[in-house]
């Protein structure tokens, strides 16, 4: 297991850069899910991040996704302190420059798999969103699912919908929260290989959050999160 | 046990306790249904129960009463005295007139024999204390007050109280002060007691009484009592129960009184619909932790008895919440009921409120009945889907999809049944069929509302996707996508505005039909009616010399004494007893007859061959026509007439038989007028003619000189009065309705925080959200209003084609006032996006982190 930013990173310009985060969920016992963490990663670095359960992996992604905000710290994305964005251009952040991708898929249950993809594309007022969309579907082979609901998926159809939306409006950031946690064997390895060969086709960075040891291994690098501090 | 309360904690009370505002969004759905049901209910019973509790403080302990057509004549009541051997019996005269104390108030009059009184009704007497004093109530022109209208009106024993009454001014003295109880309590206190003679004098029914009230000893048989008193009686005189005068009591404002039923069934349907909407959604948001439940083995009976306490649960929550908010509605339309009817109805009649204990058993009746109703169909198709595809979120939405074509069949098989049975004839008078034909029209309105959320989804996809974007693409997906939420909405607000469009349709119709009737039947160019205060309705009658006296004012050609009382067929049914001048009906016109044949030629015939006239409704209850015979009781016995024509007429709903006055007069002996129509000489105009006879009658006659037009306009100011309260009761319905779509799209708010949440971390912005959830609203009210139309379109061919004519013999020319309905669809569409504003704010206020954390 190596520390954070001590392994060479595939390209030199780090694409995240953490400097002391902590989140503290208040309530009459405050919760520290992450302790003062440091963290650097490169473009189109793949990282693995481990750790138990409870131990602060999501609450990372979340804080790296902007879809939750540090107690302190600074988080820089492409050079940009997200957690000083206002949040108007927070919400610009997460629709164009970080993609996302859920243990339990998210996927909006009444929209079809090809409306799931082509949402976030849409929310930014893009006319491609169709095209964009139906080359990502086949892409990750789901060409003949397009018009299903997501209900009518099975686990790693739904994840590989999931990995299509992550990457729709061409984000150079994807954050995968524990991705095959839902699924059986197979169809994990499956998630995992489409998950690797997209990062390295378009040149994506990737955070991949995992109790999963294969999973880690695909890994550039791994860093051990537990109790909110890297170990 | 141990193992059921677990479940019981997973599905029920847990979430309860870890999300209160969810557990309290159908308390709510239920409440609003309730309270609407109790308000409207209580404002009924109060106005039925009002005209019953009069009734019988005047029957008092009576076994029998006898009356006759044109009342019991005193030498009659010689006959009775043979009574005072196996019981007792009180006469009593009663009537209204108009209190002149400037506050126009009407008030009853109700005249008796003191001495035989005790017998058959309670009357206390506070005031004056002494013997000597109570002498000198036995003096004409005095009368006792009840002492709460006394205080009212500052009266005080010794006081005079200025009346117009019969048609003249006249000064009364107050004797004596009786406590609220007894007879005082007829027409709710408001009313004065005095002696026959004097009541005679005042309401002009000198030498007959309305009635003789008969209690018999104990022991004594009724029947055989009847049958001696029948005996004795003279022709034209009948014995009966002392009950049915009660009931018919109850009938009174049969046609009012049925607008209130049908409006209050609306919303109890529409609460029943809320009610079922909040506890459906419930139900369906929580099909996974059934799922989960039942892949460790949980038995469907446990899962069903869980979901059948919450419904109770809910039921009686949401009951007792509607309870306490039913009794503040209830007054706002206890207000608007009793105004009308007392201006309208039964100028003397008094509504007060009745006890809530009914409509709040009523009300909590209908709140857990429909709660367990609603709870029911889900709870069961919940607890039949197998766990796994039942965990997936959507699995809900999946199961009503495969549903939508066997909806469709069974809509149309609801929709030819309700066309079979709307032509079915009426049972005893009453529209059965047709009121079970709009059952089956709102049943295969609620069949066919899944269809038509998917049909308006998929039909403005595009459009709002081009004009809004992805908020307009979302608004369509979340709308489309939540079938079974959505359809109980929109089926709620569909049946609420389709009732009322179709009752703002019957309700133009009807206006138009009444103001060409009211051209064609008000023919005279003055009208001349007993003074009649604040009342909208005639007070009393008038004096036989005041058509004389009108015949000989400078400008007058001639004068139509009009005649309208109570009355009974061979078969002792009720209806409305007629007569005019038919020469002047043959002069001037009126009574529109239904074949279009020309009234005048039709009188002047039935004037010589002494036949009779008859209303529509009196055709369609008896079901009578031209050249048909109608029997009446007379003072002379029952009398048998060929019908010469049937005319149109909505005075009264109970049916009337027309007679010439001189037919009038021989038979019943009754020279009083009700009112008076003038004909004006050629050259004088009506106005002028009218200032001349206000002047003729100043200090001699207490009576309202309006000209036709006057009347016409007050008719229909009167209509438009009536069906204010309809209005008022419409609007309810309609607001909860949007309630319900209000609470619909909260529920659907927060049950979709996750799925918001998401959004918001794929970077839709509050506004989008905002948006989108605002245009689900105006989606919903406009599949709401197009299936309102639809549904609307067959109400009120319904009504207008059987309910109306069925219920009340009128039939009306259809007419669509596209304005108004059209501004009641707008209202409805703007209603419904402010509905959206609140769940709007919910859902763009979602913390992303949060809903995503949440699993």
């Amino acid at each position: 297991m190596s520390s954070p930013g001590a392994r060479a990173a595939p390209s030199s310009a780090p694409a995240v850069v953490c400097e002391r985060v902590s989140k503290v969920y208040p309530g009459a016992r405050p919760v520290v899910a992450l302790d003062a963490i440091d963290l650097a990663v490169s473009a189109g670095e793949f990282l693995a991040i481990v750790g138990p359960s409870g131990g602060g992996k999501s609450t990372l992604l979340h804080l790296v996704a902007g879809i939750d905000r540090s107690t302190s710290g600074s988080i820089r994305v492409g050079g940009r302190d997200i957690g000083s964005l206002p949040e108007s251009e927070l919400t610009l952040y997460r629709r164009r420059e970080v993609g996302v991708v859920f243990q339990f898929f998210n996927l909006l249950p009444h929209l079809t798999v090809r409306e799931n993809v082509e949402l976030p594309r849409l929310l930014d007022g893009k006319k491609d969103a169709a095209v964009a969309a139906r080359e990502l579907l086949g892409r990750v082979d789901l060409t003949e699912r397009a018009d299903a609901h997501p209900y009518e998926l099975s686990g790693g159809e739904m994840q590989r919908a999931a990995i299509a939306r992550g990457l729709v409006t061409g984000a150079r950031l994807l954050l995968a929260d524990e991705p095959t946690g839902n699924l059986d064997s197979r169809h994990g390895e499956q998630v995992l290989e489409l998950l690797d060969e997209v990062r390295r086709e378009r040149g994506v960075t990737l955070l991949l959050a995992t109790h999963s040891q294969p999973a880690a291994r695909r890994a550039d690098r791994t860093v051990e999160l537990r109790d909110g501090r890297f170990s | 046990m141990n193992g059921f309360r677990l479940v019981l904690r997973a599905l029920v009370t847990g979430p309860g306790r870890r999300r209160p505002i969810r557990a309290l969004l159908p308390v709510v759905g239920v409440a609003i249904g309730v309270a609407a049901v109790a308000a409207i209910h209580h404002a009924n019973r109060s106005v039925i129960e009002s005209f019953r509790e009069s009734a019988r403080a005047v029957a008092g302990r009576s076994d029998l009463v006898v009356v006759g057509a044109r009342g019991v004549p005193l030498d009659a009541i010689e006959r009775l005295r043979f009574l005072w051997r196996i019981g007792s019996f009180a006469p009593l005269v009663s009537g209204s007139a108009v209190l002149d104390d400037g506050t126009g108030e009407v008030v009853s009059i109700l005249g008796t024999d003191y001495g035989a009184e005790g017998a058959v009704r309670d009357m206390r007497l506070v005031a004056p204390a002494t013997g000597a004093e109570r002498a000198r109530l036995l003096s004409s022109g005095t009368v006792l007050l009840p002492i709460s209208f006394a205080s009212r009106h500052g009266f005080r024993i010794g006081s005079r109280v200025p009346l117009s009454s019969g048609g003249v001014r006249t000064q009364v003295t107050v004797g004596g002060l009786l406590a609220l109880s007894g007879l005082a309590r007829a027409a709710g206190g408001d009313m004065l007691v005095t002696d026959l003679f004097t009541a005679g004098r005042l309401v002009g029914k000198s030498g007959f009484v309305d009635r003789v009230d008969v209690v018999l000893d104990a022991g004594v048989s009724a029947d055989a009592a009847r049958r001696e008193i029948a005996r004795r009686l003279p022709p034209g005189l009948s014995v009966e129960p002392a009950g049915r005068a009660a009931v018919e009591a109850g009938r009174m404002a049969r046609a009012f009184r049925f607008n209130l039923n049908a409006l209050g069934s609306l919303t109890l349907l529409v609460g029943m619909f809320l009610v079922a909407n909040a506890v459906s959604i419930s139900v369906l948001r929580r099909r996974p932790e059934i799922a989960t439940l039942r892949s460790l083995g949980t038995s469907r009976a446990s899962i069903f008895t869980a979901f059948a306490v919450e419904g109770l649960a809910v039921g009686a929550a949401g009951t007792l919440a509607g309870e306490v908010g039913g009794l503040v509605l209830a007054r706002i339309a206890l207000s608007a009921v009793s105004g009308t009817v007392s201006s309208v109805y039964a100028p003397a009649a008094k509504i007060s409120a009745a006890g809530f204990g009914a409509p709040v058993l009523a009300a909590a009746a209908a709140g857990a009945l429909s709660s367990f109703l609603a709870v029911l169909l889900p709870a069961v198709e919940a607890t039949r889907v197998s766990p796994a595809p039942a965990m997936r979120p959507g699995s809900a939405e999946q199961v009503r999809r495969r549903r939508l074509w066997p909806r469709a069949a069974g809509a149309a098989l609801a929709l030819v049944f309700a066309a079979v049975l709307s032509r079915a004839k009426p049972v005893a008078g009453f529209p059965y069929f047709g009121f079970a034909a709009v059952a089956l029209v709102v049943v295969a309105l609620a069949l066919v509302s899944p269809i038509a959320v998917r049909a308006g989804a998929e039909s403005t996809r595009l459009l709002l996707a081009r004009i809004f974007g992805p908020a307009g693409r979302l608004a369509t997906a979340f709308f489309g996508g939540s079938l079974a939420r959505n359809a109980v909405a929109v089926t709620a607000l569909a049946m609420a505005l389709g009732m009322t469009l179709a009752m703002i349709t019957t309700v133009a119709s009807m206006r138009e039909t009444v103001r060409t009737w009211v051209e064609s039947s008000l023919r005279a160019d003055v009208w001349v009616r007993p003074a009649s205060g604040r009342a909208g309705a005639v007070v009393g009658d008038l004096p036989a010399e005041v058509v004389p006296f009108l015949q000989s004012v400078p400008g007058v050609a001639a004068v139509d004494p009009i005649r309208v009382r109570e009355a009974s067929d061979a078969s002792g049914r009720a209806l409305t007893v007629g007569a005019s001048d038919f020469r002047v009906l043959a002069r001037a016109g009126g009574a529109p007859l239904l074949d279009g044949r020309d009234s005048r030629k039709t009188a002047e015939a039935a004037r010589r061959d002494r036949e009779v006239l008859v209303s529509e409704p009196y055709a369609r209850r008896f079901g009578a026509s031209r050249g048909d015979i109608a029997s009446l009781q007379t003072p002379k016995g029952l009398r048998s007439f060929r019908i010469a024509g049937v005319y149109r007429d909505f005075t009264s709903d109970r049916g009337t038989v027309l007679l010439d006055r001189s037919l009038y007069l021989d038979l019943f002996g009754d020279t009083r007028v009700t009112s008076a129509g003038i004909l004006a000489r050629e050259g004088i105009w009506p106005d002028d003619l009218r200032r001349r006879i206000r002047a003729a009658v100043h200090g001699r006659f207490a009576v309202d000189v309006t000209t036709n037009r006057e009347l016409r306009r007050q008719v229909l100011r009167i209509f438009d009065h009536t069906f204010a309260v309809t209005r008022a009761l419409e609007g309810i319905a309609v607001v909860v309705a949007v309630l319900g779509i209000a609470n619909a799209l909260v529920a659907s708010a927060v049950e979709r925080r996750r799925s918001f949440g998401l959004l918001r971390a794929l970077g839709a912005t509050r506004r989008q959200i905002r948006s989108a959830v605002l245009l689900e609203a105006l989606l919903a009210g406009g599949v709401a209003t197009v299936a309102a139309v639809a549904a609307g379109a067959a109400f009120a061919a319904l009504l207008i084609g059987v309910i109306n004519p069925q219920s009340f013999g009128w039939s009306f020319v259809p007419r669509v006032p596209i304005g108004r309905l059209a501004a009641a669809a707008a209202f409805v569409l703007l209603a419904s996006l402010a509905a959206g504003l609140v769940p709007g704010r919910i859902a763009a206020a979602t913390d992303p982190a949060a809903a995503l954390s949440e699993e």
